[in-house]
């Protein structure tokens, strides 16, 4: 078949993740995310439409760029409140057997021994189908809320990470080895004590001197998302990221960052191909292109430009509440909010200016990914012109209502797609991780800096005295 | 005549017994197992122990543990009244990240969260019967109180009732001059934040707490509802519970808002359904104690809810099935927090 394009379902455990107002539709079900009920549905929806996964984004920030207060954000629910995503995981779990799960967390805040235990607790219990979403936080709301002082700044941020990582990756990778655990009944004690070490590091900013509190997980390290488009966040998604989450209004914005990325990769020793894109993007499909036209101008009557500044206003550190509507936007190489952001808006795509107002208009639905509107047929036609222009490997599908959205998706797209030789017929055995790499590679790639943890340093615990 | 008594189980997610079903931790079909069948046994609740200590290079491989906020969502989809009480340490924990994953647990149960509070790095059992590495020292219990203080404010003050819209008309989905950023600059936590999610059923969660220290029935009486206590007989049990009760007025409280769950870690062996009722009711009454934790493995746990609950049911020693859903409504109290209590009342 031609290449398999892949689908994630993108969510946020909010009333609002890309589509402002949409929460007030008679068939969305926004507002159930605090619903167990909601979730284990959405994730049955999406294993029956055969999604890869469902990645939940997250932070710690409380939206309070826009007027410079949460007040506007709160108001109308824009990602704020927002539950913890990955205490959801394991209800999803168990009513599903294939669906993936990305989860975010942020790699400045919860420090690296109990945060590498979670995941491998999550990588058990859903038999290796987890995902981590590595973030490092663009606003001073989450950075204050965490008890630091202030946001760190930029590439600061990243230089943490990797040290962040560094930890990890040996936790995972390192501290236990894969037959540690001792046949059941031959042994006083569950593990083997020559085959379990403490992970030793003093680096920079993390030292660590513990075992790992959990043996061997499916994936072990989980399979690596991050979303980086900036030039430091491109070096670091080369390096270490699996899949990686771009999101751009065309293909000029795009296209460009995955060359580029991929093109690091290789520098990094890394087959390029090994870095799964995932573009944002909505689509509103109908049996017919009129039904779809009138389903978008049905929701278009729900959408709140101004919530969409504000969740912009968010992206990018800018208050755009004291801006003209009128106003050319323009890149502020100042700002030590998401930079990418607005370098995707005005710089990486030459043939556009944009102003305030058609900004929000055009985010008010699916954020600044496009909007795909049109028959089955139509709408696949567009995915693949994208993912052709683009060369990312699949999309991170947002919504204008949910379930709906990712409902119609799977009932329509998803065959029509499946006639064309473009998406899977059934998922693949295995953990994420082999669905995306196919059998026998559960485990990191041989290429991944993560997997050179795998001889350790580090001395074996010893066997207690006496 | 003894009063229907609080039943609850505590268990590690960690390797199980028997041997042979050790690996089975591993299996989210256990732990929903599990649930099912405590939630069949009428426990009020599954206390999930946990610690995060590890051994120093002396001490050979760790046990391994999950963390077991992960567990919890499976359990609750399978299950309508189990409580699940967590452990979490304030040594460990970010305050507002904990407070947000304790309300969403509690949104997404319906209200059937309880937070087992350890101030240092050892676990519930370790805690209450003051042995083992990692137990909280005076220190602790200084951040343990501010890290409280935090989460109340976080919990109680941030959202005012009746702050949460969700108007489809309006699009008005909470009213934000009700909603309050909770400032704090204190000696371990400095801080700004609103609460980032809208108020749950019970807004705090049950607050459970086993310190067999000085510092820890103190600080057990001031901010516990319920408390673990272990001790070898029920006479020594009784003496740790007076204590801690003898100390909740200073902190305004009454010495009946502490519900005592006794930690049993065994029962009397190959002794009749009846037998074990006898043995439990002679507890209740010795150790003036309002309840139990079985701190026993998950087969020894269905044998009982098999066998020895329907005795206690005759006896009429367990509540009949409650229809409240919140936890805390079985400890004595209404889905909140008592207005005597201290978290009630936490103030800037």
């Amino acid at each position: 078949m031609s290449k398999e394009i892949r689908v994630n379902a993108f969510a946020m455990a909010s009333p609002v993740h890309h589509s402002p107002g949409l929460w007030r539709h008679p068939e969305d079900r926004s507002l159930d995310f605090t619903s167990l009920a909601y979730w284990t549905d959405l994730a049955q929806d999406l294993e029956a439409g055969k999604f890869d996964a469902l990645f939940i984004a997250d932070s710690m920030a409380s939206s309070e760029v826009y007027g410079g207060s949460y007040h506007a954000a709160l108001r109308v629910g824009a990602q704020i409140p927002k539950l913890d995503p990955m205490v959801i995981v394991s209800a999803m779990a168990l009513v599903t057997e294939h669906l993936g799960f990305g989860i975010t967390s942020n790699a400045l805040y919860e420090p690296p021994h109990p945060f590498a235990r979670r995941m491998s607790t999550l990588d058990h219990l859903t038999k290796g189908r987890i995902g981590w979403n590595i973030v490092t936080g663009h606003t001073v709301s989450g950075a204050r809320a965490v008890g630091q002082k202030s946001l760190t700044p930029h590439d600061e941020r990243y230089a943490i990470a990797e040290d962040y990582l560094e930890a990890v990756y040996a936790l995972w990778e390192a501290s236990w080895d894969d037959d540690a655990v001792q046949p059941a009944g031959t042994a006083e004690a569950y593990a083997d004590p020559a085959k379990v070490r403490a992970v030793v590091k003093d680096g920079p900013h993390f030292q660590l001197d513990a075992p790992h509190l959990s043996e061997p997980s499916p994936q072990r390290t989980p399979v690596l998302f991050q979303a980086g488009a900036s030039s430091r966040g491109r070096a670091f998604a080369a390096s270490h990221a699996e899949c990686i989450f771009v999101s751009g209004p065309t293909p000029e914005v795009i296209g460009p960052v995955v060359a580029d990325t991929r093109r690091r990769a290789a520098a990094a020793g890394r087959d390029p191909r090994d870095l799964k894109f995932f573009s944002m993007a909505t689509t509103i499909v109908g049996a017919t292109e009129e039904e779809a036209r009138a389903r978008l101008a049905d929701y278009r009557r729900y959408i709140n430009p101004e919530a969409a500044l504000i969740l912009f206003s968010g992206w990018t550190g800018i208050d755009f509440s004291k801006w003209d509507l009128d106003a050319p936007i323009t890149f502020d190489s100042g700002s030590q909010g998401l930079v990418s952001a607005l370098e995707a808006f005005s710089i990486a795509d030459p043939n556009r200016v944009w102003t305030v107002r058609e900004l929000a208009e055009h985010n008010a639905i699916g954020g600044r990914g496009p909007v795909f509107v049109g028959s089955p047929a139509q709408v696949a036609d567009q995915i693949e012109a994208w993912v052709e222009a683009t060369d990312v490997d699949g999309l991170n599908l947002s919504y204008a209502i949910t379930p709906g959205g990712f409902r119609d998706f799977g009932t329509h797209v998803v065959p029509e797609l499946q006639r064309r030789g473009r998406f899977k017929q059934d998922y693949a055995p295995g953990t994420l991780r082999e669905k995306l790499y196919g059998a026998g590679h559960a485990r990191l790639r041989d290429t991944h800096p993560g997997s050179r943890h795998r001889p350790l340093s580090a001395e074996p615990l010893q066997r207690a005295a006496g | 005549m003894t009063q229907p008594f609080r039943l609850t189980a505590l268990v590690s997610a960690s390797p199980l017994l028997p041997p042979a079903q050790a690996g089975a931790y591993l299996d989210l079909a256990t732990w929903a197992r599990l649930a099912s069948t405590l939630e069949r046994g009428r426990f009020d609740a599954l206390i999930l122990a946990d610690h995060q200590s590890t051994p120093s290079s002396e001490g050979g491989a760790p046990v391994p543990r999950l963390d077991p906020f992960m567990l919890v969502t499976a359990m609750a989809h399978v299950t309508r009244h189990l409580g699940f009480a967590v452990t979490a340490s304030t040594a460990l924990e970010i305050p507002a990240v904990l407070a947000r994953r304790l309300s969403t647990l509690d949104h997404l149960t319906d209200g059937r969260i309880g937070w087992s509070i350890v101030a240092g790095h050892a676990d519930t059992e370790a805690e209450a019967r003051g042995q083992g590495s990692g137990l909280a020292r005076a220190a602790d219990y200084d951040r343990a109180d501010e890290f409280l203080h935090v989460a109340y404010r976080l919990w109680q003050d941030s959202w005012e009732d009746g702050s949460v819209v969700r108007d489809r008309a309006s699009g008005v989905f909470a009213d934000a001059t009700k909603v309050h950023s909770i400032s704090h600059h204190g000696a371990h936590f400095d801080l700004e934040t609103v609460h980032l999610t809208e108020p749950s059923p019970q807004r705090t969660p049950l607050l459970l707490h086993a310190g067999a220290s000085p510092e820890g029935r103190r600080f057990a009486a001031r901010h516990a509802e319920a408390v673990l206590v272990a001790g070898d007989s029920p006479v020594d049990v009784a003496t740790q519970v007076r204590d801690i009760r003898t100390q909740a007025p200073s902190f305004g409280r009454a010495p009946q808002d502490i519900s005592a769950l006794a930690i049993l870690a065994s029962l009397p062996a190959n002794a009749s359904p009846a037998r074990v009722a006898d043995h439990l009711e002679g507890w209740i009454e010795d150790a003036d104690v309002d309840g139990f934790a079985l701190a026993l493995p998950p087969d020894a746990l269905a044998d009982f809810a098999g066998h020895v609950v329907p005795e206690l049911l005759r006896r009429r020693l367990l509540g009949a099935d409650d229809t409240e859903l919140a936890l805390r409504t079985r400890f004595g109290g209404t889905a909140r927090l008592k207005q005597s209590h201290t978290g009630s009342r936490a103030v800037a």
